[in-house]
């Protein structure tokens, strides 16, 4: 999708499959285990 | 095969690896274009080869009239073929699901491409026997070509922009005929609003293909009971509601016809009988549906609307319409099948003139 909008180095985020089974607290530990990347691509320190 | 048919063989391979390499293909090799053969395709149309038949705003991208052809010619058409891939193109425009997305979904789905009136006899598309199978081109290659736009178009490659989890056949080809001539009903596009003498193309989004093997009864009810039990089975429950087309073979709707029901009445008895116990859905984890999707889940779900108890079985066709009805195949045996679709679930089919 980055590419075909013409930026191939554009930085993003996956979430490992599958979400749709996971129960809420399972939710919250994929999203604390990205939070690390995220900020780093938004440039928070 | 004689080499005086080839000047080159070895230049005719060598074309087909660059297309090949450059990943143009759906893994089969196809037939080097030029501009004058290029040229041959556009004159059997009087669009402009500039002119959009599909966008994808979200990827930028759309494929025109001239992408159309050089995929068709790519794809083995003739060029007689190809006013079908046009209204092809544009019924799946109308049809609405490509344009949101939903081939690059996991789900994997593909276009099935239904087409009526003398077209089909004029360039030997096959609406009888072995009808989904093998061996005739313009089913062949006119449905390729709509696969080949998908990937060069629009660039939507396996592994890439297409991350279907396991996809299905049909993204290979999947085009029939209606056997209007073993039919005892109007075709579908007469259906819909067409004149009987026109030629029309009806794209719908499929996922799967089951058969129905009912030969053992002469009773309109039990064959329908047959049909409708397979489009309610649960694996094919993603929302809280399925679309289906219904493939007769031209012994089963003799059958109906004989019994002196319609394509219409085919519909309604689906659409009251298709139906799932709530304990066979919540065998399944399938018996609540989603606040915000719609999409089905148990009923612990923290995103589960409440499930309405003691009520009766759950209709998972939202109305009549939701059902197509369709004649093809053979006339030799009751063998039918249910085409699940991936589309809008209910409303008219995108049924599309093909210019003269």
């Amino acid at each position: 999708m980055a590419s075909a909008y013409g930026f191939p180095g554009f930085e993003y985020v996956s979430i490992p499959h599958p979400v749709a089974s996971l129960s809420e607290p399972q939710i919250h530990e994929r999203v604390r285990n990205l939070l690390p990347d995220l900020l780093r691509i938004l440039g928070v320190e | 095969m004689d080499s005086s048919y080839v000047e080159d063989a070895a230049a005719v391979r060598r074309a087909m690896e660059y297309y090949a390499d450059r990943g143009w293909t759906d893994g089969l090799p196809v037939v080097p274009v030029t501009e004058s053969y290029l040229a041959e395709f556009l004159a059997r149309t009087n669009r402009d080869p500039g002119a959009v038949l599909l966008a994808m705003p979200q990827l930028n991208r759309a494929c025109t009239v001239r992408l159309a052809a050089i995929n068709a010619a790519l794809a083995g058409c003739r060029p007689e073929y190809f006013p079908v891939v046009v209204a092809a193109w544009e019924s799946l425009a109308a049809e609405g699901y490509p344009v949101k997305g939903i081939w690059q979904s996991t789900t994997g789905t593909a276009p099935f491409l239904v087409v009526n009136g003398p077209v089909r006899g004029r360039i030997g598309l096959n609406s009888g026997g072995n009808v989904f199978g093998s061996g005739f081109r313009a089913n062949a290659t006119i449905g390729r070509a709509i696969r080949l736009g998908v990937l060069n178009a629009f660039g939507l490659r396996p592994h890439e922009l297409d991350q279907a989890t396991q996809g299905t056949p049909a993204k290979y080809t999947f085009c029939i005929g209606e056997n209007e001539e073993q039919s005892p009903w109007p075709g579908l596009h007469a259906e819909f609003g067409l004149a009987a003498s026109d030629s029309a193309v009806t794209a719908i989004i499929i996922r799967s293909c089951v058969h129905i093997e009912a030969r053992h009864t002469r009773v309109p009810e039990q064959l329908a009971t047959d049909i409708a039990g397979t489009i309610a089975r649960t694996g094919a429950l993603i929302h809280e509601t399925i679309s289906a087309a219904v493939v007769l073979s031209p012994e089963h709707a003799r059958l109906f016809a004989a019994a002196g029901w319609s394509k219409d009445d085919i519909r309604r008895f689906m659409y009251d009988h298709a139906v799932a116990g709530r304990a066979e859905l919540a065998a399944a984890g399938k018996e609540a549906v989603s606040s915000r999707t719609r999409w089905r889940l148990p009923a612990d779900h923290p995103d589960a609307l409440p499930v309405a108890a003691g009520d009766g079985p759950v209709r998972v066709l939202s109305s009549p319409s939701a059902v197509l009805v369709v004649v093809a195949g053979a006339g030799n045996a009751g063998v039918s099948a249910v085409v699940e679709t991936f589309g809008p679930r209910g409303g008219p089919p995108p049924v599309t003139r093909i210019d003269p």
